[in-house]
């Protein structure tokens, strides 16, 4: 997968050297993915906020330890995959979700997604972490196996299984959910 | 492309990566606030996501309107507060941090963030793209008697703009205001 053009390898090395303004540009080059991917794994537009200005906190004060620029967006990814893990832990895994009701901002995005968008961020919501972190890394953000491995710090194989498992669990939900909305919808 | 996954989904996950999606505005902006000032202050808050707690403390919680310079209110002690303070003035920037600087004896309020409650000064981020003219944060106090909110705004290129002084006096539960 090429995600790091010649471009933005350039901006991380001057990013390397405390550039701002290439800092800047490197956020605005890479935050639509980054954020996208936060935004599926807690279904919550202020969490995923939150997460993504970490994750970029995260990396520009740990970039010096990238070696490689080319593979700046599979860390970046892998930054943001632990520190969702993170405070779901802390947070005893529960992201709160009724801060959405109560400020009125009825999800942010929701309003300009479609109904199988919304349906597919709930049948996420309702799976475990870590099975939702590989489907997402792969049937969302692109990655093959093998990176999505280096991202997890797993074997391919293990992804693969690991996938497998996520993807028959997802079907199974969303299944249950349009079962759900079809009996309310004739009752 | 891993193609060998039920219909049904991979179509799903293709919407899902081909729909727009807004990433927060002015995020470079934050970070390299954030960056600049990650060992002396407070990192930068959405508002959003230390405002309010849980559908059940919204029976507890009151409002603590700041329109005016030097309005006073009281509060009971122990009992969550949300402060509103009106951006009328300043809703001409498009870009506003608000850092919030609390007396002793009062205390930031989240349930999603409870570790902030240990801090006296935290930076909260509002700009054009919510809609609202105010910013919303939690307060509670620990003991009776009348407090200073200090709250002070800062524009993208952090320099302060605007301040407000928020006076509350605490009272313990068994008094009347």
């Amino acid at each position: 997968m090429a995600e790091v053009d010649d471009e933005l390898s350039e901006l991380i090395i001057m990013a390397q050297s405390g550039d701002e303004s290439a800092i800047r540009k490197i956020v605005e080059k890479t935050q639509s993915r980054l954020f996208k991917f936060l935004f599926y794994l807690t279904n919550n537009t202020s969490s995923a906020q939150d997460l993504t200005q970490e994750t970029y906190i995260r990396i520009f004060a740990n970039l010096k330890e990238l070696k490689d620029p080319r593979t700046f967006v599979s860390w970046a990814h892998r930054i943001a995959k632990n520190i969702f893990l993170d405070t779901v832990k802390t947070q005893k895994g529960q992201i709160d979700n009724t801060l959405v009701e109560l400020t009125e901002e009825t999800g942010g995005q929701s309003e300009h997604q479609s109904d199988d968008l919304i349906l597919l961020r709930q049948g996420l919501e309702a799976m475990e972490e870590e099975e939702r972190v590989v489907i997402l890394l792969v049937d969302l953000q692109g990655y093959s196996y093998a990176e999505a491995g280096e991202i997890l710090g797993t074997t391919e194989n293990a992804v693969r299984s690991r996938l497998h498992r996520a993807r028959a669990s997802l079907s199974e939900i969303l299944q249950e959910k349009m079962e759900t909305r079809r009996a309310s919808g004739s009752s | 492309m891993n193609h060998q996954q039920p219909k049904d989904l991979h179509a799903l996950f293709e919407r899902a990566r081909r729909a727009p999606l807004d990433p927060p505005p002015y995020m470079g902006t934050r970070v390299v606030a954030a960056l600049r000032s990650q060992s002396s202050k407070p990192k930068v808050w959405f508002w959003q996501a230390l405002s309010f707690s849980s559908l059940g403390l919204t029976l507890c919680l009151a409002w603590l309107l700041v329109k005016a310079p030097g309005t006073q209110f009281e509060a009971q002690v122990d009992n969550p507060y949300v402060v509103r303070v009106e951006l009328n003035e300043l809703t001409e920037q498009q870009y506003v941090e608000a850092e919030i600087v609390l007396p002793e004896g009062v205390e930031f309020y989240s349930k999603s963030h409870p570790e902030l409650a240990q801090q006296r000064t935290i930076r909260l981020v509002w700009n054009q793209e919510t809609g609202k003219p105010f910013l919303p944060f939690v307060i509670k106090g620990g003991k009776d008697g009348s407090k200073q909110i200090l709250v002070k705004f800062f524009d993208h290129e952090n320099r302060m703009i605007s301040s407000r002084q928020i006076g509350i006096k605490f009272l313990a539960g068994t008094e009347k205001g």
